[in-house]
């Protein structure tokens, strides 16, 4: 085979790490500005009542929270467990008596058609509304069918938001797959 | 006619490049958006969409090895380019496309050659590696 035939991806991959390398120096200032607006627009909604948020720092012992953001009625906590194939993100709107009043995942990588359904399954993700940490799945949450894994997940990860409101933290976030 | 190897590293180029471009835009303008992360099911799409799109245009015999070692430094510097992977990242990105890659562009080379031995379709081509891409992003739980 010629050397020459070498060249030309060689020179797109070039060209395409310029435009890619530019294009996100470029745009870094402003996709940081967007995402605070939308974190804020979301953490709003997920503890309904709330005006204003505070960042905190979390010193305790559970890996699964990630961060923690503080208002007058409650905290949004951001959480990060691992599923089937990726981490699972959440945001957690949890009022001041440990009652979840929101959630939503921000960010996961599970198998399409499977998995990846806890991210819009309303029905799903609806269970998990006024829970108090005791949310179970087979016992009063049922798990996303042929997603058991991030259904136990999105749990998980629940369970500890609402830990860190009632003081009962956590001290593990490995995946037991078949619990 | 132009070499196997150059249109189709060519492809997986500007396939993933394009991939990564418009994740940046879109992380730019809607941040609420999930964007897929760069993992083995990322790296087997769009090496079935490159292998796909090639195998509409007739090409001469290329070089495995070559294809592989240039899908690597593919996988390895564009998504760093992107800021997809850390720096400390890429040659493990790199090492992972490279052998995805070349498993897949065998896998689907194979079954070119069935789907015009069978005188199918030329279009088959597309729900096979659909269906390839399925069996790999099952398999990924497991392997990552």
């Amino acid at each position: 085979m010629k050397v020459k035939s070498l060249w030309m991806p060689v020179i797109v991959i070039c060209m395409f790490a310029a435009i890619l390398f530019g294009t996100k120096a470029g745009t870094a200032g402003a996709a940081q500005v967007k995402e605070q607006e939308e974190l804020n627009t979301l953490m709003l909604s997920l503890l309904p009542g709330s005006t204003s948020f505070t960042e905190e720092a979390y010193e305790g012992e559970d890996a699964n929270i990630k961060a923690v953001y503080r208002a007058d009625n409650g905290c949004v906590i951001m959480t990060s467990t691992y599923g089937y194939a990726s981490d699972v993100v959440m945001l957690i709107g949890v009022s001041n008596e440990g009652e979840v009043k929101g959630l939503v995942v921000r960010d996961m990588g599970e198998t399409y058609g499977l998995g990846a359904k806890a991210l819009s399954d309303v029905d799903f993700l609806a269970q998990y509304l006024w829970t108090t940490g005791d949310a179970e799945i087979g016992t009063n949450v049922d798990a996303l069918s042929g997603a058991t894994v991030t259904s136990k997940a999105v749990t998980r990860s629940v369970n500890s938001a609402v830990g860190f409101m009632t003081g009962v933290d956590a001290a593990t976030s490995a995946t037991t797959w078949g619990e | 006619m132009k070499n196997r190897t150059t249109i189709l590293n060519a492809a997986l180029a500007a396939v993933l490049g394009i991939a990564l471009f418009i994740s940046i835009i879109v992380k730019t303008m809607c941040p609420q958006i999930i964007i897929p992360e760069v993992n083995i099911p990322y790296i087997a799409a769009v090496s079935l969409a490159a292998l796909v799109l090639t195998s509409f245009v007739k090409t001469e015999k290329g070089c495995p090895i070559c294809e592989a070692v240039l899908a690597g430094i593919t996988f390895g510097v564009l998504p760093w380019a992107a800021g997809a992977i850390a720096g400390g990242e890429l040659l493990k990105y790199a090492l992972v496309g490279a052998i995805v890659f070349a498993v897949l562009n065998e896998m689907f080379k194979a079954m070119v050659k069935r789907i015009d031995l069978a005188g199918a379709c030329k279009g088959a081509v597309i729900p096979a590696a659909f269906a390839l891409y399925l069996a790999c992003q099952c398999f990924a739980g497991w392997m990552l």
